[in-house]
């Protein structure tokens, strides 16, 4: 029987109040409202159609939390109420009870207040730091990098502190570039006015419009994150797709993203659009102007025989 | 000028009233006494009752507060000692506040001019 007392939602919660509040605190405002949250446990544990869920008993805990704020500002400003059992004796009772001192009177529900503001400071950035179903890993890094081809092996190095030299050819741009500017440049592609280098070859060539799904080069992200595969399905081992229509406004970041089509429904949606929410692409300049691009989409495939989930 | 002298001896909790006021009723506080009006309840009893118009996090402290001014009055639940948990607290309505709660009552049609001519 002492376990089960023990177990007892609040009984921890009132052995820390007992060092703050008075005992007629205690018995007329803390421990009625502990008795009834444990009734109230109690009854939902021999009822099985009656459910006591972590999310009721997390409720009823910021329900005393508010008790106890509501029973500072009492003290702080209503006629009798007390806090602390007093040290000095000399002092006026009120109601009968324990005697109160003016200091505190003041300073007990300051304290306490102090107290459930870094409380409430110390829990935000608890969930901000974990995210409860989301698991840290290396597949939540936010950029994709892609291997460079090896550069040929005659390249020279360099030598900048050689500047005497001038005989020596400088290094080619190529080696060095990261990810994000060479994405900018499409590999296998003349580097040129690619219409003029089409007419050279075939004369009579019209520039064909290009539409949203044509091959334009600023239809290809410039920043990919992948998605996280959820930690739900990884542990049932569902695997699944999720076909992603959004819009790249003019500066080249994404707006309203919406699902068109998953499956199984709704398992890896949030994931989906997590990660298509930090994907970034070049701006597309049409007469100068850039100009937003609705309508794009991409499909994730979350498969588990890969190493993450991957975009098409 | 006596006046103001008298006003700055009294203490702090009783400067903005004096013993001869009538007694208050808050909002809260006559709903609590009109859940009471029936018989006793447990605190979180009378919340549920409330229907959202009184909140788990304050009731105690109104219920205190009212049972300071004489409007309600509690006993501890006699539980057998097997029974594991802190015995629970019933509030019941006083005689004194259910006329402060008639009186709340009577005054609020009146100054609604809904009291009978």
């Amino acid at each position: 029987m002492s376990s089960l007392r023990e177990s007892l939602p609040g009984e921890r919660a009132r052995r820390w109040l007992t060092r703050f509040f008075s005992p007629r605190a205690m018995e007329s405002v803390f421990d009625p409202f502990l008795a009834d949250l444990q009734a109230d446990w109690l009854h939902a544990k021999s009822t099985p159609s009656a459910q006591y869920t972590r999310w009721s008993l997390f409720s009823a805990y910021a329900s005393l939390v508010a008790q106890i704020a509501a029973f500072a500002i009492g003290s702080l400003f209503g006629p009798s109420y007390e806090l602390a059992p007093a040290a000095n004796s000399s002092a006026p009772a009120v109601d009968g009870g324990v005697p109160v001192t003016r200091t505190s009177r003041y300073a007990a529900p300051l304290v306490i207040a102090a107290l459930i503001t870094f409380g409430l400071f110390a829990i935000m950035s608890a969930l901000i730091a974990n995210q409860p179903g989301e698991e840290v890993s290396d597949s939540s890094i936010p950029f994709i990098l892609t291997r460079l081809p090896d550069p040929p092996d005659p390249i020279v190095e360099p030598k900048p502190q050689l500047p005497e030299r001038p005989e020596v050819i400088p290094q080619p741009q190529v080696t060095g570039i990261s990810t994000t500017q060479q994405s900018k440049k499409p590999v296998g592609l003349p580097q040129g006015p690619a219409d003029d280098w089409i007419k050279s070859i075939q004369p009579g060539f019209t520039k064909p419009e290009t539409g949203l799904r044509g091959s334009d080069q600023s239809e290809i992200p410039i920043v990919r994150v992948e998605p996280v595969y959820p930690q739900r399905a990884l542990d049932r081992g569902v695997e699944g797709w999720v076909e992603v229509e959004f819009t790249v406004t003019e500066v080249g970041s994404i707006s309203e993203p919406t699902i068109l089509r998953s499956h199984p429904s709704g398992i890896f949606n949030r994931a989906a659009l997590r990660a298509i929410e930090r994907w970034k692409y070049e701006p597309k300049l049409v007469d100068g102007q850039p100009v937003a691009r609705p309508g794009m989409r991409n499909r994730f495939r979350f498969e588990l025989n890969k190493a993450s989930p991957r975009s098409h | 000028m006596s006046t103001n002298s008298q006003t700055t001896s009294i203490p702090n909790s009783r400067r903005f009233r004096s013993d001869d006021a009538p007694p208050r009723l808050s909002g809260k506080e006559a709903v609590v006494l009109e859940l009471l009006h029936d018989g006793e309840q447990y605190g979180l009893e009378i919340v549920r009752l409330s229907e959202g118009r009184l909140k788990r996090g304050t009731v105690y402290t109104t219920l205190n507060r009212m049972q300071q001014k004489g409007y309600v009055q509690s006993r501890s639940e006699e539980k057998p000692a097997h029974v594991p948990g802190i015995p629970r607290r019933l509030f019941r309505a006083t005689p004194y506040g259910l006329r402060v709660l008639a009186a709340h009552e009577l005054a609020t049609k009146f100054l609604l001019q809904e009291a009978p001519a």
